[in-house]
Formats: C-alpha cells, sequence, structure tokens
C-alpha cells in the first residue's frame, strides 16, 4: 500500500507522458541555474495553486532534450483521419500547446493536405478567416484554439459567425486531467469545460473522452454545423487523448461514422398554401430577404417567386440574395406601402417594418413608430426560430406575424413557388403584369437618382466614398470580381451601383457587429477565391484593421491574392456621432481633445500609415492617397500585382461615409 | 408636442428672417466651425450627405429652415443649441455651404455610367 501510494505521487510527474522526462531534465537544468541560493525544488513536488515561478515557466518554455518514443499509433493520427474524412480543406490556426499532438499530426502524419495549415497570428483572425472562406465556398473550416486563453481570443469571432449563420468547426485544446497535466502554463490554461466559453453561441459543443467518442462527435459536429441554421460548433479536446496510443474499444478498433448531411427543414405545407394564398391576392405585395440565399441556388429560386409575384424585393444584405440589376431590387422605404410583406431568414423583422429614432423624446428612449399600414399581412420563414438561445439578443424585438414558419427559406422557396403558382388566376395574372410595367419605371428612375447622389463631391479630398468605390469597380468590372468584405460605412454605394448578380459578388457582413471582422474574414474569402480564380476585392476600414493586423502577414505568408482599398476615415465613425448626439441632448459642447472627432473616437495625431504597416508584412502598398486623381492609376497598379498573386493595398483618405 | 413644436419653429422661422444676415467670414472659417461642430459627421465634410444625413450642399435650402431644423430637430439629427452651436457660427457654416461648388453632372462621369 505504501510503495503503491508512493507510486501515485511520482507517477503523475515523472510517468504517464514520457515527454515529461525531457521537461523534468530541463526543470532539473533550469532550477540550478535560476535558484542559485538554496537547493533546487525537488522535482517530485506537487504543484502548488500559485501563479507558475521561473522553474515552472522554463519547464513549459524551453525544448525538450529527448523525448521517449510513444509506442503505436498515436490517438492523434486517427484524428486526423477522422477530420480528413470530412473533407476539411484548410486549418486556419494560431498554435498552441494544448494542441501540440494534434498539430504534429495533422502536418505530418496528414502530410499537411486536406486541410492545411494556415498560420495565423490571432486565434480571432483564424475564426473570422473561416467565417469569410465559408461564405465564399459553402464550405466550413475547422481552426484549433488554445484551452482558456485561445478560446477566449476567438470568442468574438466565433459570436459574429453565431451571428451571421455559419458553420465552421472549433477544436480546443485542453489539460483536463489534474493530476498528470503539466504544471504552470499548461495548467493555468486549462479548465473543467472550456466550451462555456462560446457555449451562448455555439449550436452544439462536447467534450469527448475516448477516440471513439471523438469520432462520432466530431461528425456530429459537422452534421449540426451544417443544417440549418448553420452555426458555430465547439469540441474541447483533451491533450492526453491526442497523446496517448490508441487503444481498441472493447474486441475493435474505434470506427469513423459516415458523414450523411441532414435535409434542411421546410415549411408546413398547410402554412406555404396560405402564405401562397396571401401573396397572390396582395395588391402590393414585397418580398424581404436577409440570409435567404444560403446557396447559389437559392438566388434563382428567390427570383423565380419574385418574378412570378411580380413583387419588389428588398436584399438586406446578411448574404447575396437578389441580383441588383433585376428591376425588382428595391430599397428598405417599399415596406411603406406594401400590403403583405414575406420575410426570409430577416435578422429583425420588427425594424423591417417598424422606424426607431434616437432622439432622447420617451425619457432618452427615443421614439418608436410603425413603417406600415396596420392591414399588412405579415408572413415569416425563418430557420433561426429553430435555434434561439437565451442569452445573447441577437433575436432582435419581438414581431407578430401572422404566418410564421420554423423553416429554413431556401428549402420552402420551391414549394412556395409551387403553391403560387397553383394559386394564381388570370385575373391575378393581369394584375401582376401591370405591376411590373410600373415597378420597372420606379427601378429605372431609382438608378438615376443613385447617379446623381454618388456625383456630389466627387472631386472632393478625402475623397468621397462614391467615387472610392467607382473608381474600384473601374478597374475590376472586366475579371470575375467578389466583394469579399466592405467593412466601415461606405453609404451602401458597392450594393447601390456595383451590378451585383452572383452570390460570391458580395459576402454580406460581420453578423455580431464585432468590429475585427473585415480584414482576416476577406483573406479568409479571398483564399476560396483564389481555388476558384475569382478576383476578391474588399472595402477595408481603418478601425477594422487595427484589431489584429496580423493577419496582413498571413495573407503575404500564404500567397493569398486580395486587393484591399482602404476607407481611412481616421475615426471609429459610429461612435463619432454617437459621442455628438449624446453631448448635443445634455447640452454640452462635445469636447474634441484637439482631434476632428470627440475625445476616444479619432484614429489621428498620429495618422496611421496603414501602406507602411502592409509593406512591413509583405504586401505591396501605397498611400496615403487624398487627391482622387491619383486613385485611379494606384488601383490600376494594384490589380496588376493581385492577378500576379500578391495581396495589395491602398491606403485612401475618404470622407466619413 | 407637434402643436408645439411647429409653434417654437415658426417663431424661431420669423425671428431668424429678421435677424440673420451675412457675416463676413471665410469659406475656411466656416469649414473649421462646421468641422467643430460636428456637421461632417452625418453630413460629409463637403456637406454632399450619404447614408447617415442628407446632402446639404451644393445648393442649400434657405438659412431660415436651417435655424429652425438644427435647433427644433426631433428626427435622426440631435438638435444644436444656442449653447452648443451660436448663430454667428450658423451663418458663417451656411456661407461655407453656399461657397462650395456644383460639382461635374454625373452624366459626363463616365465610371458611374458604363
Amino acid at each position: 500500500m505504501t510503495d503503491k501510494k508512493n507510486q501515485d505521487e511520482i507517477e503523475p510527474v515523472l510517468g504517464r507522458r514520457s515527454f515529461l522526462t525531457s521537461v523534468i531534465t530541463t526543470s532539473a537544468i533550469a532550477a540550478v541555474t535560476t535558484q542559485s541560493a538554496g537547493a533546487a525544488e525537488p522535482i517530485n513536488k506537487l504543484s502548488s495553486a500559485l501563479p507558475p515561478n521561473g522553474q515552472r515557466v522554463n519547464a513549459e518554455t524551453l525544448p525538450p532534450s529527448e523525448i521517449a518514443r510513444v509506442p503505436g499509433k498515436p490517438g492523434s493520427d486517427f484524428m486526423v483521419d477522422v477530420i480528413k474524412s470530412l473533407g476539411i480543406e484548410y486549418l486556419p490556426t494560431n498554435c498552441a500547446s494544448s494542441f501540440r499532438a494534434l498539430h504534429e499530426s495533422l502536418i505530418d502524419y496528414g502530410k499537411n493536405k486536406m486541410p492545411e495549415y494556415i498560420n495565423c497570428m490571432h486565434e480571432e483572425s483564424a475564426v473570422a478567416m473561416a467565417h469569410g472562406y465559408f461564405k465564399a465556398s459553402g464550405k466550413p473550416l475547422l481552426t484549433l484554439c488554445h484551452g482558456t486563453v485561445g478560446l477566449q481570443h476567438a470568442s468574438m469571432a466565433v459570436y459574429n459567425a453565431w451571428c451571421d449563420r455559419v458553420p465552421l468547426m472549433i477544436i480546443g485544446g485542453n489539460d483536463m486531467d489534474a493530476a498528470s497535466r503539466p504544471p504552470g502554463v499548461p495548467t493555468v490554461h486549462s479548465a473543467q469545460d472550456i466550451n462555456g466559453i462560446v457555449r451562448d453561441y455555439t449550436k452544439w459543443d462536447d467534450t469527448p473522452v475516448s477516440l471513439q467518442h471523438f469520432s462520432q462527435s466530431f461528425v456530429r459536429a459537422y452534421k449540426i454545423a451544417m443544417t440549418p441554421p448553420y452555426g458555430p460548433v465547439a469540441i474541447s479536446l483533451d491533450a492526453g487523448l491526442q497523446q496517448e496510443p490508441m487503444k481498441e474499444q472493447g474486441d475493435k478498433a474505434p470506427y469513423i461514422p459516415r458523414y450523411i448531411p441532414t435535409s434542411p427543414p421546410q415549411g408546413d405545407s398547410g402554412a406555404v398554401q396560405e402564405a401562397a394564398r396571401l401573396l397572390v391576392n396582395a395588391q402590393n405585395p414585397v418580398i424581404v430577404a436577409d440570409r435567404a440565399a444560403r446557396t447559389p441556388a437559392g438566388i434563382d429560386l428567390l427570383v423565380q417567386l419574385a418574378e412570378l409575384l411580380q413583387a419588389k424585393v428588398i436584399d438586406q444584405g446578411g448574404r447575396m440574395n437578389f441580383p441588383k440589376t433585376n428591376y425588382l431590387s428595391a430599397g428598405p422605404t417599399v415596406v411603406n406601402n406594401a400590403d403583405v410583406i414575406l420575410g426570409l431568414e430577416l435578422t429583425d423583422f420588427w425594424a423591417t417594418v417598424n422606424a426607431f429614432t434616437d432622439n432622447a423624446i420617451n425619457h432618452g428612449h427615443g421614439t418608436n413608430s410603425t413603417r406600415v399600414q396596420s392591414t399588412t399581412k405579415l408572413i415569416s420563414i425563418n430557420s433561426v426560430d429553430l435555434n434561439t438561445k437565451a442569452n445573447y439578443q441577437d433575436f432582435q424585438r419581438f414581431q407578430v406575424v401572422d404566418v410564421s414558419m420554423a423553416a429554413d427559406a431556401q428549402a420552402t422557396l420551391p414549394s412556395l413557388i409551387e403553391a403560387v403558382r397553383v394559386a394564381l388566376t388570370n385575373d391575378r395574372k393581369a394584375v401582376i403584369v401591370q405591376r411590373g410595367a410600373e415597378t420597372k419605371k420606379a427601378y429605372l428612375a431609382n438608378k438615376n437618382s443613385t447617379r446623381i447622389a454618388a456625383a456630389v463631391a466627387w472631386n472632393a479630398s478625402p475623397i468621397s466614398t462614391a467615387r472610392l468605390v467607382m473608381e474600384v469597380f473601374a478597374q475590376i468590372k472586366h475579371l470575375d470580381w467578389s466583394l469579399v468584405a466592405s467593412e466601415g460605412n461606405v453609404s451602401n454605394w458597392p450594393n447601390r451601383l456595383w451590378p451585383m448578380e452572383k452570390h460570391y459578388h458580395w459576402l454580406g457582413r460581420s453578423g455580431g457587429y464585432g468590429v475585427g471582422y473585415g480584414a482576416p474574414a476577406s483573406v479568409g474569402a479571398a483564399l476560396a477565391n483564389r481555388t476558384a480564380g475569382r478576383f476578391s476585392v474588399s472595402i477595408q476600414s481603418d478601425g477594422d484593421l487595427m484589431y489584429a493586423p496580423g493577419v496582413l502577414w498571413t495573407a503575404a505568408k500564404h500567397k493569398i491574392p486580395l486587393l484591399a482599398v482602404m476607407h481611412n476615415n481616421r475615426g471609429y465613425h459610429q461612435e463619432v456621432m454617437h459621442v455628438q448626439r449624446l453631448a448635443n441632448f445634455r447640452n454640452r459642447v462635445v469636447n474634441l481633445g484637439g482631434d476632428t472627432g470627440p475625445v476616444g473616437t479619432s484614429i489621428e495625431n498620429p495618422d496611421i500609415q496603414y501602406h507602411l504597416l502592409a509593406q512591413s508584412m509583405g504586401w505591396w502598398a501605397k498611400g496615403p492617397i487624398k487627391d482622387p486623381a491619383q486613385l485611379a492609376p494606384a488601383i490600376k497598379e494594384a490589380v496588376q500585382v493581385v492577378l500576379a498573386g500578391q495581396p495589395a493595398l491602398l491606403n485612401v483618405w475618404t470622407q466619413p461615409r | 408636442m407637434i402643436k408645439k413644436y411647429l409653434g417654437r419653429l415658426t417663431i424661431s422661422l420669423v425671428f431668424s428672417s429678421v435677424i440673420f444676415t451675412t457675416c463676413k467670414a471665410s469659406p475656411e472659417q466656416g469649414k473649421a466651425l462646421y468641422i467643430q461642430h460636428g456637421c461632417w459627421g452625418c453630413h460629409g465634410y463637403e456637406g454632399q450627405g450619404g447614408i447617415a444625413g442628407p446632402k446639404l450642399s451644393p445648393d442649400p435650402k434657405p438659412i431660415d429652415f436651417y435655424h429652425g431644423f438644427v435647433r427644433y430637430s426631433s428626427g435622426a439629427m440631435p438638435p444644436y443649441s444656442e449653447k452648443i452651436l451660436p448663430k454667428k457660427d450658423l451663418i458663417v457654416i451656411y456661407e461655407f455651404l453656399q461657397s462650395i461648388p456644383k460639382g461635374p453632372d454625373y452624366k459626363t462621369i463616365q465610371i458611374l455610367n458604363n
């Protein structure tokens, strides 16, 4: 009994993980070198709850001198087999010790292919790259995060993906066995339940305790992530499970379950027929789409429905839902005269049919007003109704609707189109044809007024956002272009002026409005577009870039061609307006503190030389460009660089919006 | 509430018609005040407007309109009291807006018409 007890005390340090032999050697050396006074700490002493001392830090950070061989196939090699079974193409990741075994297996056993490691400098960048990649390709990526610290870095980007209904796979490395995990840093970076960090905004998570459990959970996680409504999923992966050799489970080795996609949920047939009846009999039906077109087929279906009804379509831009070149494409105000509104995967139905004015009336809360008639019928098809969680408030204010389907819009459109066809009488067809003619006239008039607005301040310096956007388009319109991100508000000019038709012409926004999405999501989408042979361009705002500019290095490192044209308005402009507004409400002169915007909102004095920042990380870059006449030649030059396979950045000083 | 607002607006319009005259400030001074008071935030440095605020120039509306609207706005634009934006500053800003030349006709801008 005494012998056994001694073993128990010593084994966790000397035994279980053979690598620790070398750590101990290192620790002993470090103890001699760093603790010159007094005897070295006994190597088999259990670690305390105190912060790690120098010896412990050295044990974690110094390279092991020799590593004993692990017999048999490592568990992490089997994990690579599982990952490969799902055809995951890339692995944007910031390296870390808690998944070192899986890392090594991926690049050596897995030959760094399917998935290929993309070297990221921040977990938030890695997740946002996966976010952008999915929207350009329709394929989810995997990212690895380091226990507590890496997952906390990643969490904002995970929230964006959650709000934007984007699937991605997260594996968080975690040293779970408190009795045997390395002391010091690995222990500080471990937790009982790391998935708890992101549980409120992931669809599902698990903590496998065996390799068989891992393979089932990984395939299950993928299946859940890829079932609409899409969303991120997380697996907490024990470092011990990664490092240990494979053991047979019962009488056979662990197997890899086959992935069969789940059919997306469709609307109830009775509700679909009622929706069709309302739409066919409406005088002025309007369709509003936010994240309706999950795939290119979704755009075609929406065009079919809209043309069948000659109904105007408001594309709220969560995805590219409807071609801007179709005369049924309309602005948000057309809901005002609608008698039936069909909302497809709307983030916020309330704000679609109501207005909020931030005017300090109503005890500072602002005023609410309806934008539609009291008799207007509302129809909703929204898969998010199946997946709402309680804590984070991305479900928005409650809106009563007349026909509500908890279903995937794209999957429901074929049956809705058929139901509309069946419900159409000859009388209604005649009315619908007449409606289409009127809509076409309004579309052309609106196009002209948009151009007139774009021409105002055309020659201004700093450069107007309309000119910025159109100078870019003039240089890429002959290419198979993809606007991978448009962060920072440029008055929505790309959507108003560019002939967006294909699903990759517009990839939407962050979802959760978490600033810092634009730069990494652009690089991720550009990675997908590189394979597809598309030309990637982003409108890159200044504040967004500075959250994690290290992604510029990642793009250069992996030769990801991307034209980033900066909307450098030298401030967090939304907050410029917010603070000014509050100062006015309180009858105070706002404190500018020597800057252009209120204290804390400007990014100037000194001005950031973004072009130099990009150059330092391997990009071709130019700037600052303030004269609009210099813009076209600079963009032309940058386009050639990108076509040659490199990233290029133009630092352009712009108007605020 | 609306009646009260309209009443104040009418008084202010009448009042402003009487007292507003021109100032002898330069457009540069006007632009400096335009920026200092945060007008650029929603309307752009040239008053061109955008998604956050309407166009102010070229061809600004009569100053009486601005005086009433700036002081008593209850819409998206926050009101500017006399303390925050004195009348004399408003006049100088207005003159800056008047001084901004018209840009090119959109029909002459090739890249807007392709």
